[in-house]
């Protein structure tokens, strides 16, 4: 294994859980900072804005710059810009993005591509129709995400991945998916490393979007044995993590051989 | 002597009359809370007082809807890590006064209630602590307005221009900073 240089750090159930900070994080991340070890951070949260993620986390004490966190609306609408699609129609069901969005120009009709996100039971034939018309006359489709379900209050839940299905047969063409476990994120988070992939590791508690996401793409992948980590999965998953940590601040005896 | 007077005001419901040795002339605020106060000069009768209020109820009025519709955002009483958040604001002051070259003498990191900074003749410099607790684009702004005061002490038009080349649409930032209440 090469040497990490870099770390990719996913947030929900890796760095904090159930509204308090994961122990030893702050001290983590203060043992990064004064070694200058780069990182940043990496979320799926599709509903939220960069800025409120970045309070929140002050909110417990880890106090960063907004700069550091990438989440999937931010990607897409860095994606957009690299690949010169400028007129963009944003399907939220909040207006949080706005506060990701700049130097971009946001229409209601006639977009270079529509970036869809999670609308749940905002869905409706209409609307799935208005993008489906726009993707016919040549917008591009983005999608946050391709998560089949999810549990809302212990029930399943439709996600968003069937609707993009859905725009993707109809229209026929393939969406670009942003979001974990899409190579396209983790290339835009490291962006800033600019270094080799294989010295970059992603530290997250999701198997497969965390660890094989990060693995395909180039970089190593740690799982964490906090937030959602079932060990099961792990078994019965043919890509194996690189490493396995009790929890995130257990990496800083890899990075510089110290323990807690 | 500081005296009060709360007087119920048709139309408009209590009315705070607060008699001030500072206060040079009438002049009606109106709080976060919705509380109307109005400070009156010592030697100035209550009647010429409520006299001002009937005069400016429709101001009162407009200000009173516009508080409604605008929502607040109330900011925590309670702090974590104030080490670091304090060292977080330095080092932006730094960074911008760097990239902007205006300079200051001294910065210090208080836990103010009313102020998100000051900057005095001296062109030393203070932040409130609360900055850590609203948008990068908010704190920004806050320390380069104080910034610019090194160079302009007041808030003449000379002072927003020069603000404004820093950061565009600066009046409108500060509408955005007002929607943020510092805990009491």
């Amino acid at each position: 294994m090469k040497k990490i240089k870099a770390l990719l750090v996913d947030l929900d159930g890796t760095i904090y859980q159930n509204g308090k900070l994961i122990d030893n994080t702050l001290i983590t991340i203060q043992k990064l900072n004064k070694n200058n070890f780069p990182f940043r951070f990496i979320t799926n949260n599709t509903r939220k804005s960069r800025q409120s993620i970045c309070l929140y986390l002050r909110k417990l004490g880890l106090i960063i710059d907004e700069s550091y966190i990438y989440t999937t609306m931010y990607a897409a609408i860095n994606y957009c810009k690299k690949n010169n699609l400028k007129k963009i129609k944003i399907i939220s069901l909040t207006d949080e993005y706005k506060n990701d969005v700049s130097d971009i120009d946001i229409v209601e009709s006639k977009p270079d591509a529509i970036i869809l996100g999670d609308l749940s039971e905002k869905f409706n034939y209409y609307k799935l129709n208005e993008i489906f018309i726009e993707l016919q006359q040549g917008a591009k489709l983005i999608a946050l995400h391709k998560n089949r379900y999810w549990l809302k209050n212990n029930n399943i839940t439709l996600d968003l991945g069937p609707f993009v299905s859905l725009l993707e047969y109809a229209s026929n063409q393939q969406a670009t998916v942003i979001g974990k476990p899409n190579k396209k994120f983790f290339e835009i988070a490291a962006h800033d490393f600019k270094m080799d992939y294989a010295n970059i590791a992603v530290i997250g508690d999701d198997i497969e979007s965390d660890v094989i996401g990060s693995i395909n793409t180039g970089m190593q992948g740690v799982l964490v044995k906090t937030g959602k980590y079932i060990e099961e999965q792990v078994e019965k998953s043919k890509i194996k993590p690189n490493y396995i940590i009790d929890s995130f601040s257990h990496i800083t005896k890899n990075l510089f051989n110290d323990e807690f | 002597m500081m005296n009060s007077k709360i007087m119920e005001i048709e139309s408009l419901g209590p009315v705070l009359f607060a008699y001030s040795p500072r206060a040079k002339r009438i002049s009606i605020s109106i709080k976060d809370t919705k509380e109307i106060r109005v400070a009156v000069p010592l030697n100035a009768p209550l009647k010429s007082a409520l006299k001002f209020v009937k005069l400016k109820e429709n101001w009162i009025k407009r200000h009173l809807l516009k508080l409604n519709s605008e929502s607040k955002i109330y900011l925590s009483k309670e702090l974590k890590n104030k080490e670091e958040s304090s060292t977080f604001i330095k080092n932006r002051l730094y960074e911008l006064s760097q990239k902007y070259g205006l300079h200051f003498k001294k910065v210090t990191i208080r836990n103010q209630k009313t102020r998100w900074g000051s900057c005095s003749q001296k062109n030393n410099i203070n932040l409130n602590i609360n900055l850590i607790q609203i948008p990068q684009n908010l704190m920004d702004y806050v320390i380069v307005h104080e910034l610019v005061h090194t160079v302009v002490k007041n808030h003449s038009y000379k002072f927003w221009n020069l603000l404004d080349q820093y950061i565009p649409n600066s009046r409108h930032v500060d509408k955005e900073l007002k929607k943020f209440v510092l805990p009491k």
